[in-house]
């Protein structure tokens, strides 16, 4: 995360290398920058001259958002790819992003931006954890059209005199985008749904999060309450992490105000525990302790219960906590769970210590006449 | 700024005196929730926002002519999401009070203002955007001859965490014209 404020991130495909810009490639640069045909369908201006075009590139070498695109094995610059906040959304720039590029006119018609589109969406969604992506083209350039539907883009809205370009000329913009569910279904690979609270994200963990993963599980407060030892190293943190990207029954806690992981929240089947019947699932959770006493935790939970229920349409929702964990009790009777008893020792710790783990569950109904008032 | 009028409503400037009448209709939760935002907790931050209103050219306050009360508001303003000069396109925006809803008050007022940009501004473009539950606005938007672009999805999120869908409107200076020509037969 700390990288990526300094530099962007290079990227690969198999032709292309996506690197930040330097001032070493001003001469290219600035070939680049004075194609009309390439320049204008991107909303740009032609730069007038070297000097103009050095400006710009001084700019994109600090810039966090802009990529120089090169060919892989020759390193010749081929055009530039950017991925900014979405202009027309009111979202975070770690909710939703905008993507745009172009290509000096000898790389036109090989393929080249369909194979970029798919490494940025790959990055946005399975590295920065976005739920939607955006990308628009104005309509005299049906071409890029053409690649955002290849890439999977729903086209949303005909924007008509939406952009004024540099000639004065003013264009109508073909917005699109894809979010996040459909893209992991075009890839085939089954997620756990994004769900949004008042402060909370909860979506699936990226490799991404290891760094605020790996920063809570460390904390010798924050782990024993669930029962399992400090994580005592990065590597450690990687390979859990690595289990909850496979298992997809856990869901990263992130603070919608600074894109930060602060603890999970799951629905785990519970099958071979105490229930062995499909429609059950056991919620676990866990948060860091900079965050306790916020009643972050209750508003997590609660969205995840209307997601069990209303959603899953599963019959009940177990939870437990060991018995010196009382923090955990008050959030669990909050939520209006039914209290089933405690068996007595029944959970080894990794020191040794063995403990009474507290049971509690709801069903349906019960969820029903807690949060809908409903009467059977 | 300019004062317009219509049937049944005077569009001016806000002023002070509109506090208790802003107020209340900017601390009921209906009229909020479809701007997206939560009602006013106190009169202060009506009085803040009453004051911004007031500097700015082309907000008007809808008022009835019969009471002089403050029941709305209308808005011209930049357009963020074109990338145009405010001088030839401009986002519309507006919310009424609830007492006031399903007597066409709104189509009214929006009416005028439409009058105005096109043909006294001289905009060539005016959009608009709702959220796609404020089913209310849509038949404005739908009745004043608005043409449907598209709908952003996940576009907003509003204060309780939800996010939004947001339907984009946009009227040119051919479709005003050909839509007063019809409603003047």
């Amino acid at each position: 995360m700390e990288a990526e404020k300094q530099s962007i991130k290079t990227l690969y495909t198999q032709r292309m290398e996506l690197r930040s810009f330097s001032m070493d490639d001003l001469d290219e640069f600035h070939a680049l920058c004075s194609q009309e045909e390439v320049m204008l369908p991107a909303g740009f201006s032609v730069s007038k001259d070297r000097e103009e075009s050095k400006k710009t590139l001084e700019q994109y070498s600090q810039c966090r958002t802009m990529w120089a695109v090169c060919d892989r094995t020759s390193h010749r610059l081929m055009g530039a790819a950017w991925m900014d906040g979405d202009p027309l959304r009111r979202l975070k720039m770690s909710e939703a992003r905008m993507i745009g590029y172009l290509f000096s006119k000898e790389c036109w018609g090989k393929g080249f931006a369909t194979e970029l589109g798919e490494e940025l969406l790959r990055y946005g969604f399975e590295e920065l954890g976005l739920l939607l992506i955006c990308a628009g083209y104005f309509s005299t350039n049906p071409a890029s059209g053409r690649v955002l539907q290849k890439l999977g883009f729903t086209e949303e809205i005909f924007m008509r005199g939406a952009y004024q370009c540099a000639d004065g000329t003013i264009t109508d913009n073909i917005d699109c985008s894809i979010t996040r569910e459909e893209y992991f279904q075009r890839k085939g690979i089954e997620q756990i749904k994004t769900l949004s609270t008042e402060r909370l994200l909860l979506r699936a963990f990226t490799m991404e999060d290891l760094p605020d993963f790996y920063e809570y599980c460390k904390d010798p407060d924050t782990g024993i309450h669930a029962g399992w030892k400090p994580h005592e190293s990065i590597e450690e943190s990687r390979e859990i992490l690595h289990h909850f990207l496979e298992e997809r029954e856990v869901w990263a806690i992130c603070e919608k105000q600074s894109g930060k992981v602060i603890g999970s929240i799951g629905l785990h089947h519970d099958s071979k525990r105490r229930r062995n019947f499909d429609e059950c699932r056991m919620m676990g959770y866990v948060l860091s302790k900079a965050y306790w006493g916020q009643g972050l935790m209750t508003e997590a939970a609660k969205e995840v219960l209307r997601y069990a229920f209303e959603e899953l349409g599963l019959q009940m929702v177990t939870i437990s906590h060991f018995s010196y964990n009382q923090r955990s009790a008050r959030v669990i009777e909050k939520l209006g769970f039914h209290l089933e008893g405690t068996l007595r020792k029944a959970f080894l710790r990794y020191d040794g210590k063995l403990l009474d783990d507290v049971g509690y569950s709801m069903t349906k109904e019960e969820y029903q006449t807690i949060y809908h008032g409903e009467k059977k | 700024m300019e004062v317009l009028q219509t049937e049944r409503l005077c569009l001016r400037a806000f002023e002070e005196k509109d506090l208790e009448d802003y107020y209340a209709y900017c601390s009921d939760p209906e009229v909020g929730i479809h701007g997206g935002w939560p009602p006013h907790q106190s009169r202060e931050q009506s009085r803040e926002q009453l004051q911004q209103l007031m500097e700015q050219k082309n907000s008007w306050a809808i008022c009835q002519k019969d009471t002089g009360r403050n029941i709305g508001l209308v808005a011209l303003r930049e357009d963020i999401r074109r990338h145009r000069s405010p001088q030839n396109c401009r986002v519309l925006s507006y919310l009424l009070a609830r007492p006031y809803w399903g007597q066409g008050l709104m189509t009214e007022a929006v009416q005028e203002v439409l009058r105005y940009a096109f043909e006294e501004m001289g905009l060539q473009l005016v959009s608009t955007y709702r959220f796609s539950y404020n089913q209310r606005s849509g038949r404005v938007m739908e009745k004043l001859g608005f043409v449907h672009e598209g709908t952003l999805r996940q576009c907003t999120e509003r204060f309780d965490g939800q996010l939004l869908d947001v339907m984009c409107y946009s009227m040119n200076r051919e479709e005003y014209e050909q839509w007063k020509q019809k409603n003047s037969r």
